[in-house]
């Protein structure tokens, strides 16, 4: 009886790539049929025209362009990755700054605060001083020009 | 597996040496751009997928750790940006329904020792190759490009696409004979040379 078509294997014979059992029972079914005969004949000339495309031929500037493509993706990355390591912090950053700047503009402890409390007190009262003072001047000059004749002062009188 | 000497270079590589970068890409440039040309077969954007393929090589050299081949590890970034560019591609295509097929570029190789008759066959034959290889599911395309355009063993490939051994002989049978009723002119035209 002839035995089935061998044909998957056929091809991996071609390629020397069977265990030797395989092998035999391939080149045994082949002697008596002539259609793996032509379907083998047919799978070795494509694997032949297909070995014999010659090689690609290359730009003699590809591997300049591809490293200075190398060079601006590596400087790029190198950048991203930074900004993607940096960015999580950002957020805490902003909110440690807001609270350094509060506790720099607050009063260190109690004694700077009296301090500033005791100054606030001190520029009070002179303002005080001086504004009492200014009341005698403006007084004494009242006094000295109603002690005066009316017609030296246009007729000024009380 | 890689040689002493490309473990070197790779090693430098991961130490930022551009000089070693730079001989990384001439050691594999060639064959990144055929694997993408293979996968994608739209000329116009090969070179900016191989550029955009060893760039994030370079990115992520640190992280490679010699456990699979280099060009392996190469392919599978190479392999990611075809797919993101397919993607984009079939976007572009809904909304642009009429333009200009990628199957209409014109391929360049480096070999420039033939004569114009001959170039001219090679060329169409590389056409309709790349064009049938594009018609291909994508898992049929990626084995039959690692297997015979880039040569790699039936083990790298299971490796490389996380598949077992017998996936790879299947989809490589089934590539090949896809690909042959494809092809079918160009390989009566070759039997008929032979005979």
């Amino acid at each position: 009886m002839k035995k089935a078509h061998e044909t998957v294997n056929l091809s991996a014979w071609l390629d020397d790539q069977l265990s030797p059992a395989d092998k035999a029972a391939v080149e045994q079914h082949l002697k008596q049929c002539r259609r793996c005969q032509n379907l083998l004949a047919d799978l070795q000339q494509v694997r032949a025209m297909t070995r014999q495309q010659p090689s690609y031929a290359v730009s003699p500037f590809f591997a300049s362009r591809v490293l200075a493509g190398y060079r601006s993706a590596a400087a790029e990355t190198f950048w991203s990755e930074l900004d993607r390591l940096w960015r999580p912090f950002l957020r805490w950053a902003a909110v440690a700054a807001i609270i350094l700047v509060a506790l720099l503009a607050w009063p260190q402890d109690d004694q700077a605060l009296e301090n500033a409390v005791q100054v606030t007190e001190v520029e009070l009262l002179s303002g005080q001083q001086e504004l009492v003072q200014s009341l005698g001047d403006m007084n004494q000059v009242l006094q000295f020009a109603l002690s005066q004749p009316s017609s030296q002062f246009g007729g000024f009188s009380q | 597996m890689q040689s002493a000497d490309d473990k070197d270079i790779i090693i430098a590589s991961q130490a930022g040496d551009q000089q070693a970068m730079s001989r990384l890409i001439s050691l594999h440039a060639s064959a990144v751009h055929g694997f993408i040309l293979s996968m994608i077969n739209d000329r116009a954007a090969v070179e900016d997928i191989a550029q955009e393929t060893f760039i994030r090589a370079f990115l992520a050299i640190g992280k490679y750790e010699f456990r699979a081949p280099f060009r392996s590890w190469l392919f599978r970034i190479a392999l990611n940006q075809c797919r993101d560019h397919l993607r984009k591609v079939k976007v572009r295509s809904i909304i642009h329904p009429f333009k200009r097929s990628a199957d209409d570029t014109e391929i360049e190789y480096a070999d420039p020792g033939q004569n114009a008759l001959q170039q001219l066959i090679q060329d169409e034959r590389s056409r309709a190759l790349h064009a049938a290889l594009q018609r291909l599911p994508e898992s049929l395309r990626q084995v039959l490009v690692l297997r015979d355009l880039q040569e790699y063993s039936y083990e790298e490939i299971a490796a490389l696409l996380h598949w077992r051994m017998g996936t790879v002989k299947s989809r490589l049978f089934r590539a090949r004979k896809e690909l042959a009723n494809r092809l079918k002119p160009y390989l009566e035209e070759n039997r008929e040379k032979g005979s």
